[in-house]
C-alpha cells in the first residue's frame, strides 16, 4: 500500500506527493502575489498619509491582534505536527485530532477578529457601507484612508482562513471513507495553505498594529 | 519525534520573535520600530517556510518555486517604488 498512487501518472506515491507539493506551491505563489499587491498599495498610500496611519494604528486592539498571532501560531504548530503524525503508522488518529485542534484555533481567531470589528464598528470607526465614520482626531480622511486598508487586508486574510477551516472540516469528515494515502496528500496540501495564510497574518500584524506605538 | 520537536522548537522560537516585536512597539525608536518590525517579520516568514512548510526536507524545485515567487514580488516593489521615489 506505500507504493499506491491515485493517478496512472506516478511511478510512486513519493513522486505523487512531490507534484502535489509543487502544484500548491504555484497556487501559493498566486496567492502571494495577491497579497503582495494589496500590502504594496497599502505601503504607497502610507508613505503619503504617514502620520494618519500611526494614528489609525493606535485605535486597533494592541492586545487582542498580538493575542491573535499567537493563537494563530499555534494553530501552526498543530498543523505541523499533523502533518507529521500522518505519516507515522499509528499515528493517523492523532492527525486526525491535531487538524481539529488547527481548525479550532482558526475559529478562535476568527471570534477574535470578529470581536474586534464589532468594538470598531461600535466607536465608529468603520468607513464602509455608508455608516457613520466618527474618529474625532486630526486628518479623518487619512485615517478613514488607514481603515478601509485595515478591513480590505483583515477581511481578505480571515476569507482565507474560513476556506482553510471549511477544507480541514472536508477532509475530516471524509477521514473514514478515504485511504491512508489519500488522508497523506490531502493533509500535506492543506497543512501548505494553512501555513501560507499564517504567514501573510506575520505581515499584516506589524504593519497594522505596530505603527509608532 | 524529532520532527515533532523540531516543530516545537520553531513554534517557541516564534512566540519569542513575537514578544520581541510586541515589546519594542512599546517604544519609540524612530526608524528602529519599523526595522526591528520588518526583521522580526522575514525571520518568523522564514521560519514557517523552512521548518512548517519544509522547504529544508523537500525537493529543490520546491525551495525553486518559493524563491520565484519572493522574486515576482520584488520585481513588482522595485518597480513601483522606484516610480513614486522619482515623480
Amino acid at each position: 500500500m506505500a507504493n499506491a498512487t491515485e493517478s496512472i501518472a506516478f511511478d510512486t506515491a513519493a513522486r505523487e506527493r512531490q507534484a502535489d507539493r509543487l502544484g500548491m506551491w504555484v497556487f501559493i505563489a498566486s496567492e502571494a502575489l495577491l497579497f503582495a499587491a494589496v500590502i504594496l498599495a497599502y505601503l504607497v498610500v502610507r508613505t503619503h498619509h504617514g502620520a494618519a496611519f500611526a494614528a489609525g494604528s493606535k485605535e486597533l486592539s494592541f492586545g487582542l491582534g498580538t493575542t491573535n498571532t499567537a493563537v494563530l501560531l499555534t494553530s501552526s504548530l498543530a498543523m505541523a505536527i499533523a502533518e507529521t503524525k500522518v505519516d507515522e503508522r499509528n499515528g493517523l488518529r492523532a492527525s486526525r485530532l491535531l487538524l481539529a485542534i488547527a481548525a479550532g484555533l482558526g475559529a478562535l481567531f476568527l471570534a477574535i477578529k470578529f470581536a474586534e470589528y464589532h468594538d470598531e464598528y461600535a466607536r465608529g470607526l468603520v468607513p464602509l457601507f455608508g455608516w457613520p465614520f466618527t474618529y474625532g482626531g486630526a486628518d479623518q480622511r487619512g485615517v478613514a484612508l488607514f481603515f478601509d486598508f485595515y478591513f480590505a487586508m483583515t477581511a481578505l486574510h480571515a476569507l482565507h482562513l474560513v476556506l482553510g477551516i471549511v477544507t480541514i472540516a472536508g477532509i475530516a469528515l471524509l477521514w473514514d471513507r478515504s485511504g491512508t494515502a489519500t488522508r497523506r496528500r490531502r493533509t500535506t496540501a492543506v497543512a501548505l495553505y494553512w501555513h501560507f495564510v499564517d504567514v501573510v497574518w506575520v505581515f499584516l500584524y506589524p504593519l497594522l498594529y505596530l505603527i509608532n506605538r | 519525534m524529532t520532527e515533532t520537536r523540531s516543530a516545537i522548537f520553531t513554534w517557541l522560537g516564534l512566540l519569542l520573535l513575537l514578544a520581541v516585536t510586541a515589546a519594542t512597539s512599546r517604544f519609540d525608536l524612530g526608524w528602529g520600530n519599523v526595522t526591528i518590525n520588518f526583521a522580526i517579520a522575514v525571520a518568523k516568514a522564514a521560519l514557517i517556510l523552512i521548518v512548517f512548510m519544509r522547504l529544508k526536507a523537500n525537493a529543490v524545485v520546491l525551495r525553486l518555486a518559493a524563491a520565484t515567487t519572493i522574486l515576482w514580488v520584488a520585481i513588482m516593489y522595485v518597480l513601483t517604488f522606484a516610480d513614486y521615489a522619482n515623480r
